[in-house]
């Protein structure tokens, strides 16, 4: 624990630094395989979307999950004399329940397979019926909703950063993220249902939530970047990413957690059902949210912003400098590896850092100050 | 307290005591609400209680689905499903285009069919009547001044006119005239044939013309009545002209062709054991194309009607008033398309009848899913389609009169989108995860904080709790105010957000720390951390609640309450940590455990890693240089 706040200190100081800008090459690589994955999973394996999208009838009995049981639901949906009825899907679910999954029935069907699965020794039995549109307006409102939303962030950030390159930046870790969790939805087979879909909406909020508190450093770092020579911007965004790290894991962990024990519990508990779809959305979604605004929001930030001439001419000084300082101290031949690419790490691991750190600082002990 | 001082002007100086203890008073106001209105616990969702929840979308056949047209259906499905002896159906708009029903308790599957169907508002011709409401179904047509009309077709139909009269005054009780009001009972008279003469196989050379209404085909398979059902299938209803359907009425049943006189009979068997109760009405089968057996539940009259002659939906205004220069209230009813030169040609024939004195023989009926809704008597021709309908109205029944007829001419239909029926049992285990999945996560989060940010961890632990219990309040409020019903998706909803609620104080905690990693006291790094994190808060919490508000808006069905919880959560959470957390850390800042970093404060210099001499005045913290030195 100790350890954690201590690597925290070292990270806000800039004696530990990760190059999460430096390196976008290699974490963009990273996330362009992992999107091919998740696109190859889609098209070789589709996704398995739940009977609310193909309509037709859910039956939940309540009655211990053994195979002869299940073999006895299966014949008792074949007895019901509702032909549409035939070859339905029965599965185990949870503990102690059955899940039987019909074709689209009427009404009276479905009551008539529920009364044969009565006669055939369960009880307490729900009944899911669903026609075979709703799954379509689930879907299509939650595409609108999507859009709606992608609007909104768009505008909303940009109002908040006065900035649309981190717009841009937060929409692509978005859709990342979605791309991300339907992948593994495509590969692991598990049912794309209604809840699914909240899930995947919610993670929207969550990817943007985490976007926004690291940008935040970002820009508080990179204030009135023209005006000092120790840092470049990607330096200063680097550090704000190093700064909010610990913050970035803590959060992560404590809304891991809870999701976590709703996926466990539902799963556990129920087997199926809203609690594990929403769940396991939410875990996948959240998980690859940290992720995409350290390793990609911020460094496409970044990316997009040094094709200002403002923040070319300004790392253009910062190197001037280090060059003179390099020159002037001869310290040692390591200064011909300052690059332009590399030098974020040696920058801010040089143990001349903490003090270097200073200028960048001031601006916000100034505003501290301001007040008196 | 001299650095806190100089940090900040007088007038802004931080009151934590203050807020926290006005926070706390406004929870226990809440809950003070709470015990007034009443109730602790909260409304929970079917799927968590148990019960049938069915999701009609609407499908529209003209124009789009308006919120208006929306409310409007979902009323009349909240009549038909309370009238249908339902209590505590909770019905609902949704989504834009949806009619959401929910009904707790007991398997109600066999409610689907009677909410999925069209408001079916028809006119009929009222070929008999039978006002057996308070008699026994075998008293049959024999027996009584009642049974005006309800004739065998032998006897001669002036027995009509005889008890023309009485019909008049025990069942006439709504009347129509054309809008202006004059009343034109006397106009016509001229023109009246006489009922009583029998010209009953004149009409039947008429071969059925354009004017055959134009209702709708009804395909509802709702529960048939086996008479009706028989004796339709022999004749051919839809065969019947418009001229036909009129003479049957105009000069008496017999006035058919010969081939309806079976069906015919049935009919009247029917009538005469018709009993007009819920049970009975419900089980009416509203079919446009044939005669319809029924009764008008407020005044318990019976009515063989004819098949449809207009439809609802050729109704184009209703309205409620009382006109000018009169004392009594008035529905006036406009109808449009077909309807308006059917309606023409109905009271055309009607009034005449009217005006000979065979108030009997001049009634139609507006008949709403199978109920009759007013049989007035048509007492002027009306050839525009604007007529009134009076009578012993009151303000409400009129308006009461007037919503009926509007809803009937809704061009809503629905289809069924999803039925689903919750046994008790597995909604109770529903409930038990979804509150076991909360406590586990809450505890998890609980213990994480207590790990990693020691004391700091007691305040989230206070701050979780506090907004536990405001969120549990609210619940309960919102339950009670706007019917706000906690649904397992809901419950899921509030767990995720314990999560990012305790995100506001990791980034709040997190700013803390920088500040005391730049060496600063506590108190100072309280304030000045705050400043620094509140941005950043409200502005994490304004893209949660933004994206939750998108969700509930485009969600459909119980999700909702997911969207719902997580924005209200959201809310709550920024609530929490302005007047809350951050005051009470303050206070804490004050205390010699948090101000001086005890080694459990979470906030001690060796917790935090600070090795180096700090930036600023150590000098001034005799704790802090002890701290500094014990690396």
């Amino acid at each position: 624990m100790g350890r954690i706040s201590t690597f925290g200190q070292h990270l806000y100081e800039g004696r530990i630094s990760f190059d999460f800008v430096g390196r976008r090459r290699l974490w963009y690589a990273i996330s362009v395989v992992i999107l091919l994955a998740a696109g190859l999973g889609l098209l070789t394996r589709g996704l398995d979307m739940g009977i609310e999208f193909r309509g037709g009838v859910e039956f939940t009995a309540k009655i211990a999950p053994t195979d002869a049981n299940v073999d006895a639901m299966r014949d008792a949906v074949a007895d019901s004399g509702v032909s549409d009825a035939g070859d339905p899907t029965v599965t185990t679910s949870g503990q102690n329940a059955i899940r039987i999954d019909t074709k689209p029935l009427s009404q009276d069907e479905a009551t008539k397979v529920e009364a044969s699965l009565r006669d055939a020794g369960a009880s307490d039995i729900s009944q899911n019926l669903i026609g075979a549109t709703w799954g379509q307006q689930v879907a299509q409102k939650a595409a609108i909703g999507l859009f709606v939303f992608l609007g909104l962030v768009v505008i909303f950030i940009w109002a908040y950063f006065r900035e649309w390159k981190m717009s841009v930046s937060a929409i692509v870790a978005l859709i990342h993220d979605l791309v991300i969790t339907v992948g593994v939805y495509a590969w692991s087979g598990f049912e794309v249902t209604p809840a699914t879909v909240t899930g995947l909406l919610t993670i929207l909020g969550y990817s943007l939530y985490d976007t926004v508190v690291v940008f935040d450093k970002v820009r508080e770092n990179t204030r009135g970047f023209e005006r000092t020579h120790t840092r470049t911007y990607a330096e200063s965004a680097n550090l704000a990413v190093n700064q909010t790290l610990v913050r970035s894991i803590n959060t992560s962990i404590m809304a891991l957690l809870p999701v976590g024990a709703l996926l466990v519990v539902g799963v556990a508990a129920l087997g199926s059902g809203p609690l594990k779809d929403l769940s396991l959305a939410l875990f996948v979604g959240m998980a690859a949210g940290t992720y995409s605004s350290i390793f990609i929001a911020t460094p496409l930030a970044v990316q997009l912003k040094e094709s200002e001439p403002a923040v070319r001419e300004q790392a253009k000084k910062v190197e001037r400098r280090r060059a003179r300082d390099a020159v002037s101290a001869a310290a040692s031949d390591e200064d011909a590896k300052v690059g332009s690419t590399t030098a974020p790490t040696r920058a801010v691991t040089t143990s001349g850092a903490a003090k270097r750190a200073q200028p960048s600082r001031a601006p916000r002990s100034k505003r501290g100050r301001r007040p008196k | 307290m001299s650095t806190a001082r100089r940090g900040r002007t007088s007038s802004r100086k931080p009151r934590p005591g203050r807020v926290l203890a006005i926070f706390l008073a406004v929870i226990v106001v809440l809950y003070g609400v709470v015990a007034m209105v009443g109730d602790w616990k909260p409304r929970l969702g079917l799927d968590l209680q148990g019960g049938t929840r069915i999701a009609l979308e609407a499908k529209t056949s003209s124009g789009d689905v308006t919120q208006e047209k929306l409310d409007e259906a979902r009323d009349i499905i909240d009549q038909r499903v309370n009238g249908s002896g339902i209590s505590e159906a909770d019905v609902t708009t949704q989504g834009g285009d949806q009619v959401v029903i929910e009904i707790p308790g007991e398997k109600q599957a066999g409610i689907v069919d009677e909410v999925g169907r069209t408001a079916q508002l028809r006119f009929r011709l009222v070929w008999a009547t039978s006002d057996n409401a308070q008699q026994q179904p075998e008293n049959g047509s024999g027996n009584g001044s009642g049974n005006d009309q309800q004739l065998p077709f032998e006897k001669p139909s002036d027995e009509q006119t005889s008890s023309g009269s009485d019909s008049t005054s025990d069942n006439g009780k709504n009347r129509t005239a054309p809008t202006d009001g004059a009343q034109s009972a006397g106009a016509k008279s001229d023109g009246g044939d006489d009922p009583g003469n029998g010209e009953s196989d004149d009409p039947s050379g008429d071969q059925s013309s354009g004017d055959q209404s134009s209702g709708d085909q009804s395909d509802d398979g709702g529960d048939d009545n086996d008479d009706a059902d028989d004796s339709s299938t022999d004749v051919d209803w839809t065969e019947l002209s418009l001229d036909q359907m009129i003479s049957a009425e105009t000069e008496g049943l017999d006035a058919l062709p010969p081939d309806y006189r079976p069906a015919i009979s049935d009919l009247n068997d029917q009538l005469s054991s018709f009993q007009c109760n819920d049970k009975s009405l419900g089980k009416v089968d509203d079919v446009a194309d044939e005669p319809l057996v029924t009764c008008d539940p407020e005044s318990g009259e019976t009515f063989l009607l004819s098949p449809s002659v207009i439809p609802g939906t050729d109704v184009s205004d209703v309205s409620a008033g009382v006109p000018q220069n009169q004392v009594d209230w008035v529905v006036s009813l406009e109808l449009g398309g077909d309807g308006q030169s059917t309606f023409d040609q109905v009271t055309d024939a009607l009034t005449d009848q009217y005006n000979s004195g065979n108030s009997a023989g001049s009634r139609f009926a507006i008949v709403l899913d199978g109920a009759v809704l007013s049989a007035p008597q048509s007492e002027a021709h009306i050839t525009n389609g604007q007529s009134q309908i009076s009578g012993d109205f009151t303000q409400d029944s009129a308006q009461s009169l007037a919503n009926s007829l509007k809803y009937g001419a809704l061009p809503l239909t629905f289809g069924v989108n999803s039925v689903s029926v919750e046994g008790p049992s597995l909604a109770g285990s529903q409930l038990d995860a979804g509150l076991t999945a909360g406590a586990v996560g809450l505890l998890l989060v609980i213990l994480y904080s207590l790990f990693y940010y020691r004391g700091l961890g007691l305040v989230v632990i206070a701050s979780l709790l506090v907004a536990a219990a405001t969120t549990y309040a609210l619940v309960l409020l919102l339950a009670a105010s706007a019917g706000f019903t906690l649904t397992l998706p809901g419950i899921a909803g509030l767990i995720v957000a314990i999560g990012i609620t305790a995100d506001s104080f990791v980034v709040f905690f997190e700013r803390l720390r920088d500040e005391v990693r730049e060496g600063r006291s506590l108190r100072v790094a309280v304030e000045r951390g705050w400043r620094r994190a509140r941005m950043t808060i409200v502005a994490a919490d304004s893209v949660s609640f933004m994206a939750a508000l998108v969700l509930y808006i485009f969600a459909i069905g119980v999700v909702r309450g997911f969207a719902f919880a997580l924005g209200l959560t959201t809310l709550i959470d920024v609530f929490i940590v302005f007047f809350f957390t951050k005051p009470l850390v303050a206070l804490l800042a004050r205390t010699q455990f948090f101000g001086q970093g005890h080694r459990f404060s979470g906030l001690d210099r060796k917790h935090l890693g600070i090795h180096d001499r700090p930036v600023s005045q150590m000098a001034k913290r005799p704790a802090s240089a002890s701290a500094g030195g014990e690396h």
